[in-house]
């Protein structure tokens, strides 16, 4: 068991949930990713202990830098496979939309619209620029109205 | 109102993480391999790094003015390669060149520019935390670069040290491998200023 002076269970409270819905929607769905890459983060922060300055940014960054290695290496592999889990109502359609995208994409429009952060600091999350950021933003916003936006108003008629 | 995608979106919500993950982090610790950059970068940052902290920190920036890769060109008949930073060498490009190529996620990063510009700050000059925009220019394998910091998002009462955003570096990236979009980039030349 590691000893740390920071309280992480109050930090994980604060940032753990919203961390790891944000490495989720970037990977596509990919529980286990999501569950990996925030777990290895909080533990390398706790490891780390004393030496962070601002524990929230780090988790981000690290978390991202871990789910994008791993993402890599499934694309790399294969494709992503079909949800094995239970997903809640409507967020399988919105995790079959995600999947469309690129993670980049996905990681800046869930940032953006849900976690309702500007494009500097998205930058700074996901260790990527700003321009960057909103080019993601730009293709990921189109791709999703295609996606659910058509599919919607066509369930609707 | 929003629009019908952005609703959707927002379903993730309702997905929650395991219940155990700080847990399993407590317990086990660190147990993935870091996803930096392969050793022979890190070799490459460290030694430059030294040669950096050696000549003071302040000194160093300062000493950026002015700083081109050109100069690092050799005249005995070898072809030219006028990278800064992370390879001085064709040789050491072309193998990283080779990784991309070959789908090494380690390296994938390379064929960002702003994540390039953004490592040179962090790793060079030891910004925790930059901020990157490009300029275009008229090569499509070449790209301008300009990178504030030390610590671009420090701001309001968070922000302890004034100076930790006033510094700004601009950098020249260049394709030196291979041009198009799966080219890597290379710092070419690092200037104070914008």
């Amino acid at each position: 068991m590691l000893t740390a002076n920071r309280d992480y269970t109050a930090l994980y409270q604060e940032v753990g949930p919203a961390l790891w819905r944000a490495i989720y929607a970037y990977s596509g769905g990919l529980r286990d990713v999501a569950d990996d890459a925030v777990s290895e983060a909080f533990a390398r922060a706790i490891q780390h202990d004393g030496t962070i300055r601002r524990p929230q940014s780090w988790l981000y960054r690290t978390a991202f830098r871990i789910a994008a290695a791993e993402v890599r290496r499934r694309n790399s592999q294969t494709e992503l496979g079909e949800l094995s889990y239970e997903q809640p109502s409507g967020a399988e359609e919105v995790v079959m939309a995600l999947r469309k995208l690129s993670p980049n994409q996905r990681g800046a429009v869930y940032l953006h619209y849900i976690g309702d952060l500007p494009m500097r600091e998205i930058a700074s999350l996901m260790g990527i620029s700003v321009a960057a950021v909103k080019v993601h933003l730009h293709w990921g916003r189109k791709r999703l109205r295609e996606i659910l936006g058509a599919e919607k108003e066509t369930n609707d008629v | 109102m929003s629009e019908k995608w952005l609703t959707a979106l927002k379903t993730i919500d309702w997905v929650d993480p395991s219940p155990d993950l700080l847990e399993r982090a407590n317990e086990h610790g660190p147990t993935l391999p870091d996803p930096g950059p392969p050793s022979r970068l890190r070799v490459t940052t460290l030694v430059i790094a030294i040669i950096v902290a050696a000549a003071g920190s302040w000194a160093a920036f300062a000493g950026l003015s002015g700083l081109d890769g050109a100069r690092h060109e050799v005249a005995d008949g070898q072809e030219a390669f006028n990278a800064l930073w992370p390879e001085t060498s064709r040789s050491e490009a072309e193998q990283v060149q080779a990784l991309v190529d070959a789908g090494d996620s380690g390296v994938q990063w390379r064929i960002d520019s702003g994540s390039v510009a953004l490592r040179y700050a962090q790793e060079v000059l030891d910004w925790p935390n930059p901020i990157a925009g490009s300029r275009g220019t008229n090569d499509a394998d070449t790209v301008i670069v300009v990178v504030h910091g030390p610590d671009a998002s420090c701001s309001g009462i968070e922000c302890q040290n004034p100076q930790a955003q006033q510094r700004i570096v601009t950098l020249t990236l260049e394709r030196l491998v291979r041009s198009g979009d799966v080219g890597i980039w290379s710092v070419t030349a690092a200037n104070e200023g914008s």
